[in-house]
């Protein structure tokens, strides 16, 4: 069923049920109220003439663990993580509290997706904190956003990943994701 | 309108109760995938899109006045109505190597043109304050941050614009700003 572009009427000309059944019934099928299934939905265009429902997701791991991985992991308890069901864009916060125990080093949490789409953890938008050592760690908790554009339409899986650089042992805790699909 | 039994049915009643207002209607008004819908009155909706810019490179700021980088940060420019959540991200460093003894906050914030005219704020920005004590070690800490701000606009075409400063006390310091972003969830 899709969005017929209404008609214009004109006096004289017989209303035929097929008229009806596609401008009246098929349109009105195509709403929003017609189309929502979840309490705290909202709805998107997917396209000229078509809307879907989206929903919002969040996650959270509060235990403190940690890495010394230079690439990518996951800790020893993954995620947090969130799957919905998005269209090509996505609106993903991350956020968690993280310290490092070497002069210079960087802590790093970043997004991974899989799923409809693959899409590697990308250290351009990570949340980090980089070290001032002076014998004090500094742990703080920081975040970032990215705005996913370029997604496969489906369901599609976001995880956080950690991993550190310039070398010692990077901690983090309070992980959190939030997940707005678009 | 109500239907009433045994009153004609009119093309123009039709036209206006049917056609007219199906072409109201989210689907009606879709244009742009990834977009939402917004009230903007009593019985009136807008299609709104949500935009964002990055910027990957790092530019160095030594203004204690608000300014653009060198080359410019993110700029975004959507059609919004009369609010805005406006989302900041970036890497904020401060060297110490130039600070003896003092402290210098850099801040990351945004200016908003067109319809509305709003000059950046620290209010209305990203800060990180950097302490240095005299013979302190000479590595800067650094932190990627995120914050959104709900601001009032004038409705129609906005520009939002990424604006620097750094407030120094005690000797000059540099502020370093790192992929920066700068995303616009217009309402």
């Amino acid at each position: 069923m899709t969005w017929n572009a209404p008609i214009t009427f004109v006096a004289g000309n017989a209303l035929e049920a097929a008229d009806l059944n596609a401008y009246v019934r098929d349109n009105l099928n195509e709403t929003a109220p017609a189309k929502a299934a979840n309490a705290t939905g909202y709805f998107i265009a997917t396209a000229r003439g078509a809307i879907a429902e989206r929903l919002c997701s969040a996650a959270v791991v509060t235990t403190s663990q940690t890495t010394t991985s230079t690439s990518p992991v996951d800790l020893a308890t993954p995620g947090p993580a969130v799957t919905l069901t998005t269209g090509t864009n996505a609106l993903v916060f991350i956020s968690a509290e993280m310290s490092g125990n070497t002069d210079e080093m960087i802590s790093m949490m970043t997004i991974a997706v899989t799923g409809a789409t693959t899409l590697a953890s990308d250290a351009e938008h990570s949340a980090l904190v980089k070290q001032n050592f002076d014998g004090v760690v500094t742990t703080a908790r920081v975040g970032a956003l990215r705005h996913f554009t370029t997604l496969i339409p489906g369901s599609n899986t976001f995880t956080a990943k950690y991993e550190q650089h310039n070398g010692g042992t990077a901690t983090f805790a309070n992980r959190r994701i939030v997940v707005i699909a678009l | 309108m109500t239907w009433v039994a045994n009153v004609p049915l009119t093309a123009a009643q039709l036209n206006t109760f049917v056609r007219d207002n199906f072409n109201e209607t989210a689907p009606g008004r879709a244009t742009t995938a990834g977009s939402w819908f917004i009230t903007t009155g009593r019985n009136a909706i807008a299609e709104r899109v949500i935009k964002s810019a990055f910027d990957s490179f790092g530019v160095t700021v030594r203004s204690s006045n608000w300014s653009n980088a060198s080359p410019p940060g993110p700029i975004v420019v959507a059609e919004t109505g009369a609010q805005a959540l406006v989302w900041l991200t970036g890497d904020i460093e401060v060297d110490t190597t130039l600070v003896a003894d003092g402290f210098s906050t850099a801040y990351l914030g945004f200016e908003v043109t067109g319809a509305t005219s709003l000059s950046p704020s620290d209010e209305r920005a990203l800060s990180w304050t950097q302490m240095q004590a005299s013979g302190g070690a000479s590595s800067s800490a650094r932190y990627r941050q995120t914050y959104a701000y709900w601001v009032q606009l004038t409705a129609g075409s906005n520009t939002f614009t990424a604006k620097y400063r750094i407030n120094q006390r005690g000797p000059t310091a540099d502020a370093f700003f790192f992929r920066t972003q700068l995303a616009v969830v217009a309402l």
